[in-house]
């Protein structure tokens, strides 16, 4: 055994702790990196010598440089983010379409309806009275303006999602795009025994933002490429990748591929994107319709039997002419002429049981057994309902969210109490390597001076 | 458990934002005091004052209603009022012509009915807010005037009998006129029940004695023929003392129909309207024929029409008057009739008192009601204000709290002890 395995040892394990205290300086660089999972040098003591029938250590060396990693958390924290960020586009969605409605409030479509009803029942009591009619003329533009306006805000509601659906979907490409460049990296890095820690990291990262994008399904190679379906259709692996567009059809939102197969979509801000748009926000505006159709079609039934005022008093009259897309239209003589409104079962000017016969529709249960403002109340409290309901769903998941958040970063975050500990067990190393070449060297130079005398 | 950096810097941020939520949800909550802000704050709560609104508006507008209604009514007391005085004015001046010393100078007398005719006329034809009082439900013209030979006091638009109707409360449809036809109206009464057990073809007649404005006497026959089980055509005529019809062609047949099982007429001619009217306006022959008291049942009888012409105020008082001025002093089945006519509005004028005390106390009633609605939205949509401020404290203090424990922990770290 010569002395110079002493500065080989030295010097090897010199090197292992300068490499060890890099890592040391990486992590402590990444901290606050959300995306990062920490990194440890895993030691290893060099091959032994056999020597003089005795074993000899020949000092340390980096086994391995690993990438400290939860993989359950992973998956569980992919299939919440899909549930957690559904339901987040959902309540946000809802929350506006419960501003549509203004309830509760003065300016709901509620009071407006009870002030057209209330206005006829005003009218019943003094039929000949102009301005009681300009009233009723008032009061159902009001109405009908008041329509008008949650159709509108449902429309623009729905092409603001149809935007936000189309901007979501390119980042869906550019997801895969990216995952897919990261997948052929980390194949040919594992292919040469590399290590791809960083890159490990930044596709874990890209496959979380997917999963919080649309209903994912991930599976691994041999090679650690992400193989990856989005709602049953397969979209990317390290040699092939798909591109998405987006597509409204029969007012449903629709995700397909350049080969035209279909995303079922289940999850992710992509599936609460659909839903709202296909499923919810029509299922409101049905409502809505049923019930202001009722309305025209009772109050214009009871209408068309009253005679007007004026000489001879006219019969037969509908008081809204139609309703389409949101837009209930006035019997348009009626609104150049509020005598024109009939009022009146027997065509004296004093009668107004036509009139009272309209006001009491509001007491009648037209819609599956409730009056017009019991649906519409179940409309709205069934908005409010569903907000809830998401907004519960978002909180649970969110819970559940931080829990294993916290769990992946107990395990692969960074703490610079841990990472300053190990510098300084690294850094001691490393001292105390150098001090052992300058031993050794002083023990050369204690030979050396042998051989000079 | 390992805990890295990141754990305590996430966990407190959480934690913060939801002490800061709950702090900013109770902000609003108190400076608007409501704690239903929007549906999702609680659906159940929205629905409920969206119904209970719904109640509040409507329990308004009867109140409103009411309100409107009242001054009509009252408007219609005071006009049966000055009727009466009118009347009662010239019940003495009959009185006093009863005194021979007072019968020299009829035409005073005239003059002085003509003045409460024209007063009583005015007051009959008088209008609250466009409406005429005595007028029915049309309000078309005046509801009475002068024939054109200006002999006789006619009803002008045709039909003083409506009611006017208001609704006071879901299922209180409140009459609030009393139409001239009431008041002031010839009614013929038909009474009597019809035997169940007639067969079909069988005819009931009756006949009474009416007259026009001008006092000639006419007869009214009115013939009832069984048709079909409780079903009737009833066919009427009115025939001058020659005998002949004042009718150039026959009034058509009205059908009747009586309720199987209660026996009371249901509708004529398909509607629930139990009178018909009969007029024939050249002879000023005017009246409506009553039927509302015409059963048929088991226990059949007699059938009989009455009149009673009291009320026709006005052509009374214009014979009263043409009589004086030819010199003929009234007799007292005329001062009788005059004296009918004053119990008439009194009771008129009680009824519409009953309707007033109807009001009143609908009135009262929705006023309490309106009261337990709105405590009851109060309940869903007020915030306890005292509550949520003790509430922001807590929250308030936590916040303080947990600023205070992560300034402690968050900042150290072995660095500082190195």
């Amino acid at each position: 055994m010569g002395i110079s395995r002493l500065f080989d040892i030295a010097r090897r394990s010199m090197g292992v702790y300068q490499d060890a205290i890099y890592i040391t300086s990486h992590n402590i660089a990444n901290a606050s990196n959300p995306a990062y999972s920490r990194q440890r040098v895993d030691l290893g003591t060099e091959n032994p010598e056999i020597n003089a029938g005795f074993v000899w250590g020949t000092g340390v060396k980096i086994e391995d440089i690993s990438r400290v990693r939860h993989q359950f958390a992973d998956a569980q924290i992919r299939s919440n983010n899909q549930v957690f960020y559904d339901n987040q586009q959902r309540s946000t969605i809802l929350s506006q379409v419960e501003s549509v409605f203004t309830e509760p409030s003065d300016l709901g479509l509620g009071n407006i309806m009870d002030e057209f009803f209330n206005s006829w029942n005003e009218l019943s009591v003094t039929p000949n009275s102009s301005t009681l009619r300009d009233n009723v003329v008032q009061s159902a533009k009001k109405l009908s303006s008041k329509i008008q306006n949650i159709t509108d805000d449902f429309n623009t509601l729905q092409s603001d999602v149809w935007n936000s659906f189309k901007d979501k979907i390119d980042d869906v490409n550019n997801h895969l795009k990216n995952i897919q460049m990261l997948n052929k990296q980390i194949s040919e890095s594992e292919a040469v025994g590399q290590n791809s820690n960083d890159l490990l990291d930044r596709r874990d990262q890209a496959i979380d933002e997917l999963s919080q994008l649309v209903n994912i399904n991930v599976t691994f190679d041999d090679q650690n490429s992400a193989m990856i379906s989005i709602g049953g259709v397969y979209s990317v692996d390290k040699n092939y990748v798909t591109q998405f567009k987006a597509d409204a059809e029969d007012g449903k939102l629709k995700m397909v591929n350049e080969d035209g197969a279909e995303v079922a979509l289940s999850g992710g801000e992509l599936g609460g994107l659909a839903d709202v748009y296909g499923n919810q926000i029509p299922a409101y505006r049905d409502k809505l319709d049923t019930l202001v159709s009722a309305l025209m079609d009772n109050v214009n039934s009871i209408h068309k039997k009253g005679y007007s005022l004026g000489n001879p008093p006219q019969t037969g009259n509908d008081f809204f002419t139609s309703y389409t897309d949101g837009k209930l239209e006035i019997n348009s003589e009626i609104l150049n002429d509020s005598n024109l409104i009939s009022v009146s079962s027997d065509g004296t000017s004093g009668n107004g049981d036509i009139a009272l016969q309209i006001s009491e529709i509001s007491n009648q249960k037209l819609i599956n057994g409730a009056t017009l403002t019991e649906s519409y109340a179940n409309l709205v409290s069934g908005i409010g309902t569903d907000k809830v309901s998401a907004d519960n769903t978002m909180e649970s998941t969110d819970l559940v969210l931080t829990q294993l958040e916290q769990e992946k970063s107990s395990v692969s975050g960074v703490s610079l109490d841990e990472e300053m500990t190990n510098l300084l067990t690294y850094q001691r190393s490393y001292d105390a390597s150098a001090k052992l070449i300058k031993a050794a060297d002083e023990m050369l130079q204690t030979v050396l001076d042998l051989v000079g005398q | 458990m390992r805990i890295s950096d990141s754990i305590l810097g996430n966990a407190f941020i959480k934690d913060l934002n939801s002490v800061k939520s709950r702090v900013a949800e109770l902000q609003v909550q108190i400076a608007t005091g409501k704690k239903l802000q929007k549906p999702s704050d609680s659906p159940s709560g929205t629905s409920k004052v969206i119904k209970l609104q719904n109640y509040l508006n409507s329990s308004d507008l009867y109140s409103k209603n009411i309100g409107n209604a009242i001054p009509f009514i009252d408007e219609t007391v005071s006009a049966l009022d000055s009727i009466n005085d009118e009347v009662n004015k010239v019940l003495t001046s009959l009185t006093e012509l009863k005194n021979p010393a007072n019968q020299s100078d009829l035409t005073v007398y005239a003059n002085q009915i003509d003045m409460s005719l024209n007063a009583i006329m005015d007051k009959a034809n008088s209008k609250y807010d466009g409406k005429y009082l005595f007028g029915g439900t049309d309000f078309s013209s005046e509801p009475f005037g002068l024939s054109a030979d200006k002999q006789a006091v006619i009803v002008k638009p045709g039909d003083i009998s409506g009611d006017q109707n208001i609704k006071i409360s879901p299922s209180i449809l409140q009459k609030i006129n009393l139409s001239g036809t009431e008041v002031f109206g010839t009614i013929v009464k038909q009474g009597g029940n019809f035997d169940t057990a007639a067969a079909a073809g069988s005819v009931f007649t009756n006949q009474t004695s009416v007259y026009d404005a001008k006092g000639n006497e006419y007869t009214l026959t009115v013939n009832y023929t069984k048709t079909a089980a409780n079903s009737y055509d009833l066919t009427y005529d009115i025939t001058d003392s020659a005998g002949s019809s004042i009718f150039p062609t026959a009034p058509p047949a009205q059908q009747l129909q009586f309720n199987s099982s209660t026996g009371s007429l249901e509708s004529v001619n398909g509607d629930t309207s139990s009178a018909i009217r009969i007029t024939e306006p050249n002879l000023k022959i005017d009246f409506s024929l009553d039927l509302s008291s015409l059963k048929e049942n088991n226990n059949s009888s007699s059938i009989s029409l009455s009149a009673n012409q009291d009320n026709d105020i006005f052509n009374t008082l214009m014979n009263i008057k043409e009589n004086l001025k030819a010199g003929i002093i009234p007799d007292d089945a005329q001062i009788d009739q005059l004296k009918n006519f004053s119990n008439h509005i009194l009771n008129n004028a009680s009824k519409a008192g009953n309707i007033i005390n109807q009001l009143n106390d609908t009135e009262d009633l929705l006023n309490s009601k309106k009261l337990a609605a709105e405590d009851l939205i109060g309940g869903e949509e007020n915030v306890d204000v005292a509550q949520a401020i003790v509430d922001l404290q807590q929250q308030d203090y936590l916040l303080q709290v947990s600023y205070k424990l992560s300034a402690m922990i968050l900042p150290k770290s072995i660095l500082d002890f190195l």
